[in-house]
């Protein structure tokens, strides 16, 4: 278990503590967002982030609701740019969306004119997959995600957790490199969210696929991550970043009863319990 | 059939009917008795036996005929240019910026009374019944398109370009579909419109069409020959209207009970 104050050297240190040498996957420099808003007043989405992922790692970023995290997936996944500093891939700067990357966002956005079918096979027939194939691969998701016998149904036939995993399905389908997820499992029943999460662990594990998860539940966020980033509350800051030294593979349900998962809780908990202070709802 | 699910439907045909009856009974009754004027007001059963001579006859269908093609021609050259252009316009801000104005004043002016200008560009043949239906259904169709490209959820254009769309992509699932139902709104509308174009296109001059055939009964004081021809019009209007409501229907099935 280590803690690290935000700091310059940080892909280095893990480096060394690992004893191999990787490389930095996806570099957060010194990235600031700022809207303006129509009567001219600048606010601040998040300042002075600077974060490094390794590739292959699962990186959680928990705190308080409005400090910037949402803002943050964005601007890894190309939508938006940072007002100032850089966002990185592989070394090169960001500047549209990447055809490697998946992004669940916190809102609903599936095609509310496609079917469950529809909208899973979508993103495999924009790269040119072929019919039959897209379909086979997009059946073989809708079951993963527990929604066979729902294919042809319009996302408003659904309910909201049903919406979500035909989000989770119609990212994975295409298996993305880099997977941003934005509170994917807050709508689901503890069930099927553990359900969802121990297939996120399968799916991810070993894969060499890097994930950005953002969760208000700090519970789950160290259930799943190799990292946890927790967030000052807004302006969006970091406030540390913690590795979580827990064994893989991880099944979510039971990782809670090691013995140094309250440990761990603990210690994150202490830093972020200042920043929802002022939520009392949080 | 939205609110009347639940009603009682023979009842509502019942009194339908009874209605209708009691509205077309006092008519003639009217006429009968002196209280109305059959000059001006002529009867229902004057009307009907007016109507079932045409249908008999073949004239008719060659007026319905061109008025129906003026107004479907016009209608489908309306929609295509104003589709095509509020889709530009909605997706280049500067060009809806510069010519913001010019829209304004354009749709602001009764596009009837560009009606004899067209009858100088065009003739009076057919076609200046369909340039009338056009730029009516142009600017109808043309605003429609506009606010349902720019009312599409960001989110969803950004979900899909995460997805991997191409810029065309984008267009065809997710502005296309989401402008649809606006689209949609606007046509149905729009064709009475472009009904309404041709008709007064051919009310002005024309040698053919129901518009020239209410004209004439007009020219000849024959109320009777007037109501028919309006009657005529009110069919043509509600066939093209089911037809279009049915495509609809099968168009944006995905909003669930149409
Ligand atoms: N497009 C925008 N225009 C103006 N302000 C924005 C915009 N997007 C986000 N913000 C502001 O930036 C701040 C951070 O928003 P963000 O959505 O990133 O928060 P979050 O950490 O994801 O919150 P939550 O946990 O509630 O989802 C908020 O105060 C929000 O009001
Ligand atoms: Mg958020």
């Amino acid at each position: 278990m280590t803690v690290r104050e935000r700091g310059a050297s940080q892909p280095d240190v893990r480096a060394e503590q690992r004893g191999q040498a990787l490389a930095p996957y996806i570099e957060i420099r010194d990235v600031s967002k700022q809207f303006v808003n129509k009567k001219g007043t600048v606010f601040t989405g998040v300042t002075e982030i600077e974060l490094t992922i390794e590739k292959g790692s699962f990186v959680s970023i928990v705190g308080p609701s409005g400090c910037g995290k949402s803002t943050l997936l964005t601007m890894i996944s190309g939508l938006s740019g940072p007002t100032t500093g850089d966002v990185l891939i592989e070394g090169k700067s960001i500047r549209d969306v990447q055809n490697n990357m998946g992004f669940l966002f916190q809102k609903d956005v599936l095609f509310p004119w496609k079917t469950v079918l529809g909208n899973v096979e979508s993103p495999l027939l924009f790269r040119g997959v072929d019919k039959s194939e897209a379909n086979r691969r997009a059946l073989e998701w809708i079951a993963k995600v527990g929604l066979k016998g729902f294919e042809h149904h319009y996302p408003h036939q659904l309910s909201g957790g049903m919406r979500k995993r035909v989000s989770m399905a119609q990212t994975f389908v295409y298996d993305p490199e880099v997977i941003l997820m934005d509170e994917p499992f807050s709508a689901l029943d503890v069930h099927t969210r553990n359900r969802m999460e121990n297939e996120l662990m399968e799916i991810w594990g070993g894969s060499g696929r890097t994930v950005v998860f953002v969760t208000h539940d700090l519970e789950e966020a160290i259930a799943l991550s190799t990292h946890v980033v927790v967030f000052t509350k807004s302006p969006g800051r970091i406030k540390a970043v913690y590795e979580v030294d827990l064994p893989y593979p991880r099944n979510v349900a039971e990782i809670k009863f090691e013995p140094k998962f309250p440990e761990i809780y603990q210690m994150i908990w202490s830093d972020l319990r200042e920043e929802v202070a002022g939520h009392g709802h949080e | 059939m939205g609110t009347s699910e639940r009603l009682n439907m023979p009842l509502v045909w019942g009194l339908r009917i009874l209605c209708s009856v009691l509205f077309f009974g006092a008519w003639e009754y009217a006429v009968r008795l002196g209280w109305l004027d059959p000059f001006f007001f002529s009867s229902p059963v004057e009307i009907y036996t007016q109507i079932i001579a045409w249908l008999s006859g073949q004239e008719i269908y060659y007026d319905i005929y061109i008025t129906i093609g003026e107004t479907l021609l016009g209608f489908a050259i309306g929609v295509l240019i104003g589709m095509v252009t509020g889709f530009v316009f909605a997706r280049t801000p500067m060009l809806a910026a510069v010519f913001d104005p010019l829209f304004v004043v354009l749709n602001a002016m009764p596009k009837l009374a560009l009606g004899p200008l067209f009858i100088i560009w065009f003739g009076i043949g057919i076609s200046s019944k369909v340039a009338m239906a056009v730029v009516i259904v142009l600017f109808l169709v043309f605003f429609n398109t506009y606010q349902g490209v720019r009312e599409v959820s960001q989110d969803l254009i950004n979900n899909a370009r995460i997805l991997g769309a191409s810029r065309w992509s984008v267009l065809r699932h997710v502005l296309f579909p989401s402008a649809l139902g606006w689209i949609f709104s606007s046509l149905r509308t729009s064709i009475g419109y472009a009904l309404i174009g041709a008709v007064v296109g051919e009310y002005m001059v024309a040698q053919h069409g129901v518009g020239h055939l209410i004209a004439s009964a007009q020219a000849n004081f024959d109320t009777t020959g007037v109501f028919s021809g309006l009657i005529i019009l009110m069919l043509l209007v509600w066939v093209i209207d089911v037809v279009i409501q049915r495509v609809e229907e099968k168009l944006t099935a995905w909003r669930g009970q149409a």
